[in-house]
C-alpha cells in the first residue's frame, strides 16, 4: 500500500485491527511519501496494490493513467500551525502573523513544497492570509513527515502542518499547535483507489471507506467528514 | 671556524663511525668505495640524519648531541650542500634556484637577484638565468648547483661527488673551476669523491673509509 | 596494433559494461525536449537552481582546497598510528550515505547539536537551512576527495628537494609552500576539479542539513528531484545541465585525476 505521509500515524495503529478482521491477510506492507511522489511511481509502474492520495490532482493523474480500478473519497483534512514546544519562540507563535520574519526575527520556519499535497494547503492558507512563502519560509520539506520531523526534533521551530499531524504530534509533548481561522483555512481531500482486482485489495480499500474506520479518522486522528 | 664530527649514525648493518675536525680554508676529501657512508657524512652535519651518538659541533655551538639532546634543524645550521643528484628545484628557473637559500633567509628580492648574478658568473655561466634546469646540459647544471651553494656565504661546504653527474665532457672543464672555487672559499669544506686524482688537487686532508 | 590484444569475450563483456553506463546517459540526451529547451532554462526556479549550485559547489571546492591541501600534507608526511586513524576518519564521508553525513552533520551542529547549541545559545546562530549549510554539507563529502588525490602525490614526491630546500635555510613551511605545493600541483587541481564535481552533485547531506528552499538553499540537484513527479519535462532538463557539466569537468580532466599525473 502506498500512502500520503499523512496516514502514517493511522494505518500504524489500523494495520492490526485489519489484519485481525481479514484472516486471510497474511501481511500488509506500507510505504509512505508525498502523493505527488507516489502517484508518479505508480503512473511508472510501481507493483503496488492500494494508493493513498491527499490531493485529489494526483489522484486524478493516476486515474487518467488507467492505473486505477476505483476510487473513492473517504476523508479530508485542514491546516493548522505546529510549533515547537521548547522553542525560544513558543509563546509568541499565536497567528500566522507571527510565523514571518519581521514579526519574531530568527525563526526557522517550514512548509510543504508547493508539488505536495499539504503544500497545495499550506499555499492556498497563504493565499487566503495574504502573504508570500519566501516571507515566511527558510526550508520546504518534500513531505509533511518531513516538516513534522524537524519541528519535533528543534531544528525548526514552526511550520504549517495538517491539523491531523498536530493531535497526533502533541501526544508526544514536544510540539504544540497553533489554529488557524476558519476564514484563512483549507481542507484537502483524501481519496482511497484500488490498483488492481485481487480481492485483498477490494477488501483493504473497502476497510478505509467503510463508515467505522472514517468515523475513528475524525475522532481519534484530527481528520475531517469527507 | 671549526666543524667536528664524533660519533655513530645507524644501526646494526649500517653503522658507522666517525672522528675528524675541519678548519677554515681546509678542504677535507673523503674517500672509500660504494656503501662505505661516505654521503652519510655529508648528511649527518647538514643535519638530514641524526647522529645515534656523539655530536656535531660547529664553533663550540653544538649541532647535534643526542645525549644531551640537542637538535638544530638543518635550516638553522650555516653550511650548504652541492648534493650527488644536484635536486635543482625543477619549477624554478636557474636564478631562481641560485636565489632561493637568501630569500628563504630574508633577503630581499633584488639584492638576492643581484648577489645570484654574481655568484652565477664566479662559476662560469653569465646569461643564464631565466633557462630552466631541464634546458641545461650536466656541466651547466653543476655550475648552477655550485652557485646556489656559493651564493649563501656558508661556513661550511659540502660537496657530494661533485663531478659524477656531469658527462664527461664537461668534467675536464669543472675539474679546472673547482680548484679555483675552492681556492677563493673562506670557510671549510668537505669533498666527498672516489677520484683519487681530485683529492691531489685539492685536498688540503684526506679521509678514507674502508 | 594495440587492440588485437584484447581477446573477442573480454571485449564482450568490456562493451557491455560501457552500454550499461552509457545507456542512461545517451537517453536523457533523447527524451530532452530540445524544443522547449531556452524556455525551460531561463525559467527562474531554473536559474535560481544553477546560480545556488555553482557558487555553493565552487566556495565548497575552494575550502576543500585550503583545508585539504594541508591536511593531505600531514597525512603524508607522519608516520605516527594516530595519524593513520586520522586518516580512515577523515575518508569516511567518500564511503558514507550522504544522507548519514547530513544527520552527522545535523547532530553536530543543528540547534540542538553538538556544537550548534553553543552556537545558537551564546551566539544566535543557526546553522541548519542557511546557504551556509549548504557548503559545509558539500565539504564534509567532497574533501575526502581532495585529501586522497593530493596526499597520494605528496607521498610520491621527491624527498630529495624538500631536504635540499632545507639545507638552504627553508623553515618546514617555506618548504610546504615552495617545493612541495608547486610539485603537486596536477594533483592538487585534479582533487580541486573533482571536489567541484562532488559538491555541484551532492543532495543527501545537503537536503538533511540544509534543507530546500527555492532561491535560498535549492540546488539543481534537488530541483531534478522534486520535478520528478511533478514536471518530468523539466527534470530532464536540468539533469541534462549537470550531466553536461560532470562530462565537461571530466573530460578536461582526461587521464589526470588519478593521483600523481
Amino acid at each position: 500500500m502506498l500512502a500520503a505521509s499523512s496516514m502514517a500515524p493511522v494505518f500504524a495503529d489500523a494495520e492490526e485491527q485489519f489484519l485481525t478482521t481479514h484472516p486471510c491477510v497474511t501481511a500488509v506492507s506500507f510505504s509512505y511519501g508525498s502523493s505527488a511522489t507516489l502517484g508518479a511511481q505508480i503512473v511508472n509502474g510501481s507493483p503496488a496494490d492500494v494508493f493513498v492520495s491527499a490531493s485529489e490532482t494526483t489522484m486524478s493523474t493516476v486515474s487518467d493513467s488507467g492505473r486505477t480500478v476505483n476510487t473513492t473519497l473517504f476523508a479530508r483534512n485542514s491546516g493548522e500551525i505546529m510549533v515547537n514546544a521548547t522553542s525560544r519562540f513558543a509563546d509568541t507563535v499565536a497567528s500566522l502573523a507571527s510565523l514571518s520574519k519581521s514579526s519574531n526575527s530568527g525563526i526557522k520556519v517550514g512548509l510543504c513544497v508547493t508539488t505536495a499535497p499539504c503544500g497545495v494547503l499550506t499555499d492556498s492558507i497563504l493565499e487566503k492570509f495574504g502573504s508570500e512563502r519566501r516571507a515566511l519560509a527558510d526550508t520546504e520539506s518534500p513531505s509533511v513527515e518531513d516538516l513534522v520531523s524537524k519541528i519535533e526534533m528543534g531544528e525548526l521551530d514552526a511550520g504549517i502542518v495538517y491539523h491531523s499531524d498536530c493531535v497526533n504530534a502533541q501526544k508526544n509533548r514536544r510540539t504544540l499547535c497553533v489554529s488557524i481561522p476558519a476564514d484563512m483555512n483549507s481542507t484537502n481531500s483524501y481519496y482511497v483507489a484500488a490498483l488492481n482486482t485481487r480481492n485483498v485489495t477490494q477488501q483493504f480499500v473497502d476497510f478505509v471507506s467503510s463508515p467505522v474506520f472514517t468515523t475513528s479518522l475524525q475522532s481519534k486522528y484530527g481528520f475531517l467528514a469527507p | 671556524m671549526s666543524i667536528s664530527l664524533t660519533g655513530s649514525v645507524g644501526r646494526g648493518d649500517f653503522e658507522r663511525s666517525f672522528d675528524f675536525t675541519i678548519a677554515d680554508g681546509e678542504v677535507l676529501a673523503i674517500t672509500g668505495p660504494n656503501g662505505s657512508g661516505k654521503s652519510t657524512v655529508i648528511h649527518t652535519i647538514a643535519g638530514l640524519i641524526p647522529l645515534r651518538s656523539g655530536h656535531v659541533e660547529s664553533d663550540g655551538a653544538m649541532w647535534d648531541a643526542p645525549d644531551s639532546k640537542v637538535w638544530v634543524a638543518p635550516e638553522n645550521r650555516t653550511c650548504a650542500v652541492v648534493f650527488q643528484d644536484l635536486r635543482l628545484f625543477p619549477h624554478m628557473n636557474v636564478i631562481s634556484n641560485v636565489a632561493y637559500g637568501l630569500r628563504a633567509r630574508g633577503v630581499n628580492k633584488d639584492k638576492a637577484i643581484e648577489r645570484s648574478q654574481n655568484s652565477l658568473t664566479h662559476v662560469g655561466l653569465t646569461s643564464f638565468e631565466k633557462r630552466l634546469p631541464s634546458d641545461l646540459s650536466g656541466g651547466e647544471r653543476q655550475r648552477v648547483a655550485l652557485a646556489r651553494a656559493l651564493v649563501m656565504e656558508p661556513r661550511v661546504l659540502l660537496l657530494d661527488e661533485p663531478l659524477s653527474a656531469v658527462d664527461s665532457a664537461s668534467r675536464s672543464a669543472l675539474r679546472e673551476l673547482l680548484p679555483e672555487v675552492l681556492g677563493s672559499f673562506a670557510g671549510a669544506t668537505i669533498l666527498v669523491t672516489h677520484d683519487l686524482g681530485d683529492v691531489e688537487t685539492m685536498a688540503t686532508a684526506y679521509l678514507s673509509l674502508n | 596494433m594495440k587492440s588485437q590484444r584484447v581477446s573477442p569475450a573480454l571485449k564482450i563483456i568490456a562493451f557491455i559494461a560501457a552500454i550499461f553506463i552509457a545507456l542512461p546517459l545517451l537517453s536523457i540526451f533523447v527524451r530532452v525536449p530540445w524544443s522547449d529547451l531556452g524556455d525551460m532554462l531561463s525559467q527562474k526556479s531554473t536559474r535560481d537552481a544553477l546560480l545556488i549550485s555553482l557558487q555553493t559547489s565552487i566556495i565548497a571546492a575552494v575550502i576543500s582546497g585550503l583545508f585539504g591541501v594541508p591536511l593531505a600534507w600531514l597525512l603524508s608526511r607522519s608516520e605516527s598510528r594516530g595519524l593513520s586513524a586520522l586518516r580512515v576518519i577523515c575518508i569516511t564521508p567518500m564511503v558514507l550515505p550522504p544522507v548519514v553525513g547530513g544527520i552527522a552533520l545535523l547532530t553536530a551542529f543543528g540547534r540542538q547539536g553538538i556544537v550548534g547549541q553553543y552556537l545558537y545559545d551564546w551566539f544566535n546562530i543557526s546553522l541548519p537551512f542557511t546557504r551556509t549549510a549548504v557548503v559545509m554539507a558539500q565539504v564534509f563529502v567532497a574533501m575526502p576527495f581532495l585529501v586522497l588525490a593530493v596526499e597520494a602525490a605528496f607521498r610520491q614526491s621527491d624527498r630529495g628537494l624538500e631536504d635540499a630546500a632545507r639545507t638552504m635555510g627553508a623553515s618546514p613551511s617555506r618548504v610546504f609552500f615552495t617545493i612541495a605545493t608547486p610539485a603537486a600541483r596536477p594533483a592538487i587541481i585534479a582533487g580541486l576539479a573533482l571536489a567541484w564535481a562532488r559538491s555541484l552533485g551532492e543532495f543527501g547531506a545537503s537536503i538533511t542539513f540544509a534543507g530546500s528552499f527555492p532561491g535560498r538553499t535549492q540546488t539543481l540537484p534537488m530541483a531534478v528531484y522534486e520535478l520528478v513527479s511533478v514536471d518530468y519535462r523539466l527534470s530532464l532538463v536540468l539533469s541534462l545541465v549537470l550531466i553536461f557539466i560532470s562530462v565537461a569537468v571530466l573530460a578536461a580532466m582526461r587521464d589526470r585525476w588519478m593521483a600523481g599525473r
